[in-house]
């Protein structure tokens, strides 16, 4: 199966980068949180996620702010959830317009949860609903603009496996 | 790209306790850092791209403890369903295996010690009469060499085993010679975390049945005990009756058969949920029985017996047997042996599997048949790294067994640009992996070069995720790919030549010998380029043919010029000339291009400005040539200078052709008054304005039909002038009025400057009014009357300009009277006015012939002071008599009567 695909050259598409790529007006800052369930039903709390144990929640959050003087818009970001951890479904928040979608082929692409993916199952090929251990990234794509000194934090959790 | 088997250094830490069970932990081990860094793109209004990475945020995972013993009972007292159930009669060894396995995230050990149920265990038997033993091998028996754990009812230890990793115990224990039917013991084990004591497993309860009929017992034993996919697995079923009766068979009906069962249903590949596939012949003893197969699709619900066996082998099969022909007595001996294959790409870890054996005993009460089901028989499927990296899409690419020569190419590139490859990178081994990426050593691109990685999406780069301090894609599970783009950068400096490799190692966190290559080759590199030419008015193309202007001297002449940027980045190029000496280029952009310089245009450039990668410019070069420049083709060329790499550099060589050009300039027009019988002289200057020398001949025309003679500086008589181009020099015309012309005559003389050569010609007029005369001298003597002789005479001359224009060259001429002689030093040049800056005095000895003589004391036999040689005196006016001026104190001398 290997031996027909050497040496084609593949065609490849020259890129210029882009001359604009570099540091800008947007400022990210990412913070591990470690939620506590407390006593009280239903009630949570956090402390710094510094050290955790397998089966500890972890909330990441994820703040986003324009330190320019002119509106951005079109902002992507993506956030690969962290080796050693698990996505817990339906944790990622969506604020102020942002929609997220989610990866489980490592960043190639992006689904609304959830996500459809073919399996082997009795040595046949089907579609199944990807498991939340299979996500890899989770974007958020912004429609409005985020405009100069705005900010928009986005959150979801992971358990560490 | 070989096949590469884990070196399991997990079973360095499982020291005396496991199986060979080098599996993989569910839970993240102790020390993991957990790090998360997300990145963002954007625009701005402009459409600007950006991108912005965040912090990255580190979390440690502490250890946790824990310990999982299996089977477990159903956890009643005594336990509805025990762990295990044996049949035993008296005097005879049972045991019974169960796994420990470490469910924490670090390597930990384990306290164990057996337990009994005295409550419910009604044979004679203590907690000291059990042994547990470590089952090294996995193969349910205590072989020789194998450890006790627990001795005597103590506890003892086991370990340290790592993370996920699993021990095989025994629990042994002889049933009391006396014990008779219907006896019953309940026995079980404990295992206490080191890491943590308040991880326990207990209970583990096993049922011993105490019985007179027959007691068939079960092993199974599996070889190697590790494997890799490919390989062959034998396993070995084996058994004896232990009991006291024979056991009889069972009723296949399926195929008509009549035996004690022997059989397997086969272990599951997790990857495929499919069984591992029958190799070979399976064989059994007693010999004369039959071998049997489950074919796929069947059911294993209900007892053995009744499920739909076939004597003819089919893919697919899920089980396999073997029915003997009859029953077994006691004491013989039974079993089976068969094979499997371990499929390609099998999940690695622990696989487990179990044998049965079915028969009818001899009691009528209980119910038939007897299933006795074996030991755990662990194989530990190794794990596999296998790495690939190629082109997009194309991982396997390359030419076997190592895959490393495959190539993907780029035609060209330019310099000062990034070019991305897209190489895919697919996790071929059996376990999930972390695959390293890095620029390897057999890489041709230069060292000025540099190359970054990043995700697929081209913005996010590689990051070292799992902290082995290199670059990697992220976790992969097996048989998973993930695209990456591989940016070259070439620098703006990087002169023209190929192909450049860049070699990409994909290498295994698993296994740092596993790795892979693939190149991404680009075949040319542009250097930043310009090509300037002259005006075609096709945009993106130069007219290179060289072009020529015509020009007479002291004309600009344009020459329209095309710049393109062959480069592949924006470039700014400087524009320079190179021209004869003198002549001087202003470039200008012709932004309309059209190839003429317009209105609006007239703006000077030193350079381009900003040039898009392949964008054309036109531009006007105007070349000033000077006036007199000599006639002929001279080389006139452009040149254009990246500033990006300032040794890329475009001419265009073009030519000026200067025409041959006479023009000869015959100058200054001059007016003035002249006596009759005076002479006028009139200063000219004849130019060569041409480009080519000439000979220029000098003629008049006069009004009244006089002369003029032309004069050099050296007031020789000329009648022509040979100039250099761009020479000149000073003619003067003297006119000489004719005695008796009347006073108000106007001449006027037309002169000309005629090139032999090229008939260039020019005129000067001078225009002559003839008058009265215009300078008036009045002579006075002192003492005036009659003198006698030997008395002094002194003679002055006052002088005065009574025309309207300036009077030069004065001269005043005197004679010395008859009858006196010259007194030596007597002649005054008086006083004159400003504008005459000398007057010199000259003398005559031969009636104003020469002008040379020095006066001496006694000259001519005169007396002493006096010289009777001097006949003329004259006095040489240097500088202008203006109009109207007159002296102050006349010019004069003294002489003596004789």
């Amino acid at each position: 199966m290997r031996r027909a695909v050497t040496m084609l050259a593949v065609l490849i598409v020259l890129f210029v980068a882009s001359a604009a790529l570099g540091a800008g007006p947007l400022t990210g800052s990412i913070e591990a949180w470690k939620v506590i369930p407390t006593a009280n039903n239903g009630e949570e709390s956090f402390v710094s996620a510094d050290k955790v144990i397998p089966q500890d929640v972890i909330e990441y959050r994820l703040t986003y702010a324009n330190r320019g003087e002119s509106a951005l818009h079109r902002i992507s970001i993506v956030d690969p959830v962290p080796a050693g951890t698990r996505y817990v479904v339906r944790t990622a928040t969506q604020p102020g317009g942002a929609v997220a979608t989610f990866s489980v082929d490592n960043g190639t692409t992006f689904h609304a949860w959830p996500v459809r993916i073919k399996q082997m199952e009795n040595g046949r090929e089907v579609w199944v609903d990807a498991t939340p251990d299979m996500v890899t990234h989770i974007r958020w794509t912004i429609d409005n603009e985020l405009k100069p000194a705005e900010r928009i934090t986005f959150a979801y959790r992971a358990v560490v496996r | 790209m070989n096949k590469r088997i884990l070196t399991l250094s997990v079973l360095t830490l499982v020291l005396v306790a496991m199986t060979a069970g080098a599996v993989f932990a569910q839970t993240t081990p102790a020390g993991t850092q957990i790090r998360n860094r997300a990145s963002a793109t954007y625009q701005d209004l402009s459409g600007n791209n950006y991108t912005s990475v965040s912090n990255e945020v580190i979390t440690v995972v502490l250890p946790v403890y824990g310990i999982s013993i299996l089977p477990d009972d159903s956890g009643e007292t005594p336990p509805v369903t025990p762990a295990m159930t044996q049949n035993a009669i008296g005097g005879q060894n049972v045991y019974y295996s169960y796994t420990l396995t470490n469910t924490g995230n670090d390597n930990d050990t384990y306290s164990v010690v057996p337990l009994l149920d005295g409550a419910n265990t009604t044979m004679t038997l203590a907690v000291a009469n059990v042994t547990v033993y470590n089952d090294l091998n996995g193969n349910g028996v205590v072989d020789p060499g194998e450890p006790a754990v627990s001795v005597g009812g103590a506890p003892g230890n086991v370990g340290p085993i790592a993370a996920g990793a699993s021990a095989n115990l025994i629990v042994t224990f002889a049933v009391p010679g006396a014990a008779t039917a219907g006896q019953v013991a309940y026995v079980g084990v404990q295992g206490t975390s080191a890491g943590d004591a308040g991880q326990v497993d207990t209970r583990n309860y096993s049922l011993t049945n105490v019985v007179d009929d027959a007691v068939l017992t079960a092993n199974l034993a599996a070889a190697p005990p590790i494997v890799y996919d490919g390989d062959q697995i034998t396993y070995s079923f084996t058994g004896t009756n232990t009991g006291t009766n024979g056991a009889n068979g069972v009723n296949v009906a399926s195929v008509g058969l009549t035996g004690v069962l022997m059989y397997d249903i086969l272990p599951t590949n997790p990857a495929t949920t499919l069984p591992l596939a029958i190799f070979g012949l399976p064989t059994g003893v007693p010999a004369g029985g039959t071998v049997l197969y489950l074919p796929t699709g069947s059911s294993t619900a209900g007892s053995p017996e009744t499920w739909n066996w076939s004597t003819t082998p089919a893919v697919g099969d899920i089980a396999v047997g073997y029915i003997s022909n009859g029953g077994i007595a006691p004491s013989q001996a039974y079993g089976f042996s068969y094979q499997v294959t371990v499929p390609v790409g099998m999940t690695p870890g622990v696989l487990n599997n179990t044998a049965s054996v079915a028969y009818v005993d001899n009691n009528g009460v209980t119910p038939d048949p007897t299933v006795v089901v074996s030991n755990n028989a662990p194989v530990t499927v190794g794990s596999v790294a296998r790495v690939l990296i190629g082109p997009a899409g194309a991982p396997g690419a390359g030419t076997p067994p190592n895959y490393d020569d495959d190539v993907q190419s780029v035609a060209t590139a330019y310099a000062n640009t990034a070019v991305d490859f897209t190489n895919t990178v697919r996790n071929d081994g059996n376990v999930g992996d972390v695959i390293n990426v890095a620029l390897n050593g057999a890489s041709t691109i230069p060292g000025t070069w540099s190359v970054v990685f990043y995700r697929n999406d081209g913005i996010t780069p590689l990051t070292d995720s799992n902290a082995d301090g290199q670059l990697d894609v992220g976790p992969l599970a097996p048989g998973a790919q993930v695209d990456i783009v591989v940016r070259v950068f070439i620098p703006a400096s990087q002169g023209a030549g190929g192909p450049f490799d860049a070699v990409i190692r994909a290498v295994s966190a698993n296994d740092n010998l596993e790795d892979n290559l693939t190149t991404n080759r680009i075949l040319q590199v542009l250097a930043a380029g310009v090509d300037i030419g002259n005006f075609d008015g096709v945009p993106g193309t130069t007219n290179n043919a060289l072009v020529n202007q015509n020009t007479d001297p002291g004309l600009n002449v344009d020459f329209a010029l095309d710049v393109i940027n062959a480069g592949g980045s924006s470039d700014n190029y400087t524009l320079s000339s190179s021209v004869p000496a003198g002549w001087t280029v202003t470039f200008y952009n012709d932004a309309n291009n059209n190839g003429a310089l317009d209105a609006g245009e007239t703006t000077p450039i030193v350079s381009t400005g900003p040039v898009g990668a392949g964008v054309e410019v036109n531009l006007i070069a105007r070349v000033a040539v000077p006036a007199g420049a000599a006639q002929g083709v001279n080389p006139t060329s452009f040149t254009a200078t990246s500033t990006v790499n300032v040794s890329q550099t475009d001419t265009i060589a073009n030519t000026v052709t200067v025409n041959p050009f006479a023009l000869v300039d015959f100058a200054p027009d001059n007016a003035g008054n002249a006596t009759a019988g005076g002479t006028i002289t009139y200063a000219h200057t004849v130019t060569n304005n041409g480009n080519v020398g000439d000979t220029f001949d000098l003629t008049f025309a006069s009004s009244q039909g006089w002369t003029y003679v032309f004069l050099d500086a050296l007031n020789a008589p000329i009648t022509s002038v040979t100039l250099a181009p761009g020479a000149s020099e000073a003619v003067t015309v003297r006119l000489t009025v004719p005695v008796g012309v009347v006073v108000g005559t106007v001449e006027i003389g037309v002169l000309t400057a005629t090139g032999q050569g090229t008939g260039a010609t020019d005129n000067a007029t001078d225009v002559t009014t003839i008058v009265a005369g215009n300078l008036a001298l009045t002579k006075s003597v002192n003492p005036a009357g009659a003198q006698v002789p030997g008395t002094d005479l002194t003679y002055t001359v006052d002088y005065q300009n009574l025309g309207g224009g300036s009077l030069t060259t004065i001269v005043i001429y005197d004679a010395v009277p008859t009858w006196t002689q010259f007194q030596v030093g007597s002649a005054s040049a008086g006083t004159a006015p400003a504008t005459i800056s000398a007057v010199t005095i000259e003398y005559s000895n031969d009636n104003g012939a020469t002008w040379a003589y020095a006066p001496a004391s006694g000259g001519g036999g005169a007396p002493a002071g006096y010289d009777a040689n001097v006949t003329n005196v004259r006095w040489v006016f240097t500088g202008d008599l203006l109009a109207g001026a007159s002296s102050t104190t006349g010019i004069g001398f003294t002489v003596r009567i004789q």
